[in-house]
């Protein structure tokens, strides 16, 4: 009852009906189940949305795609009754409202052939870090336009992807400190010796990948210490 | 069902909060249509929603995955047993 506070629980013992106990809600909701199925705007049959791929630019499925590259999708869908929309909704957030995009089978939009099945779409470029929520509504039959989801329990169930940061080419990564082991003032690094050392910072809110890149005290020697694969500074971190 | 509408300002996006759940389980609503009460204006979300094909159709396509799934006797009687118990 709306408008009072009060506690309530399922009581099993209470009839429901010609139903009693546990067993009489199982059967009462498998009668319930039975008539639903019966309706004839319930059983009408509806597309089916088989499997969905995302894909970056390179092709690879699954694969992040890199900060403000598109990513491509493509759906397996069949009705018996044929197809009138295939349509993909995103957002860059797992609340809030999704922006709907049609879905094609023209050849054009990585689907393969013309009209042989699977649908595709190119989900713009977002910034890295993003997570982008992704569902897929397909709609069959020229009147009644039934409705199938992937995932079925869409919107609360979405299919994500995590945006990859781009490698760097021009780093808006800056020496932030540095000390010298022959410095007046000498600090302890973080193993509590008086090498030299450094301190990157990166002046972007993207992360930002220097794997790679080379550090050297010395000019005749530019690429005296590579910086280890996977070192990844974040957005305005150290 | 009864049910209120809560409006998120911050997300834009409307949520159903529903109450009195237990009383859609009477004898007589066993065989209620699966769009009862759509016809009254008084019930104005059934009335207007389910007269747009493509939000009846939205409707549908959820209702079928609720009664192939929850309403499932392996997991809805499995539920139940784990609630009794």
């Amino acid at each position: 009852m709306p408008g009072s506070i009060r506690s309530e629980k399922i009581v099993f013992v209470q009839p429901v009906g010609n139903y009693h106990g546990d067993r009489g809600i199982k059967n009462y909701i498998q009668s319930r189940r039975t008539y639903l199925l019966n309706n004839a705007e319930v059983k009408q049959v509806a597309p089916v949305i088989a499997s969905a791929t995302l894909q970056n630019t390179a092709g690879q499925a699954w694969e992040s795609p890199k900060s403000g590259e598109e990513a491509w999708v493509t759906a397996q869908v069949s009705a018996a009754n044929g197809i009138f929309g295939v349509h993909l909704f995103y957002s860059d957030r797992l609340t809030g409202n999704f922006t709907a995009i049609n879905m094609f089978d023209d050849g054009q939009h990585h689907d393969g052939a013309v009209a042989d099945g699977p649908y595709g779409a190119s989900l713009p470029g977002q910034s890295a870090g993003v997570s982008d929520a992704v569902l897929y509504r397909s709609s069959s039959h020229a009147t009644a336009r039934r409705a199938s989801y992937l995932p079925a329990g869409a919107e609360h169930d979405v299919f994500v992807y995590q945006v990859q940061p781009q490698p760097a080419t021009s780093v808006p990564v800056a020496i932030n400190e540095f000390h010298g082991g022959k410095c007046l003032y000498r600090v302890t690094d973080e193993t509590g010796d008086y090498d030299d050392w450094i301190e990157l910072f990166n002046l972007s809110t993207d992360p930002v990948d220097i794997s790679g890149f080379f550090l050297t005290d010395n000019p005749a020697n530019l690429d005296k210490f590579e910086i280890p694969a996977g070192t990844v500074i974040p957005g305005h971190g150290y | 069902m009864d049910y209120y509408v809560y409006y998120e300002v911050e997300t834009g996006r409307m949520t159903p909060l529903e109450y009195d759940g237990n009383s859609v389980m009477k004898a007589n609503a066993a065989n209620w249509l699966p769009f009862y009460n759509e016809s009254k204006v008084n019930y104005p979300l059934l009335n207007r929603l389910l007269a747009v094909p493509i939000w009846r159709q939205r409707y549908l396509a959820h209702l079928r995955t609720i009664i192939q799934d929850e309403m499932n006797p392996t997991v809805c009687n499995a539920m139940l047993t784990i609630i009794k118990t």
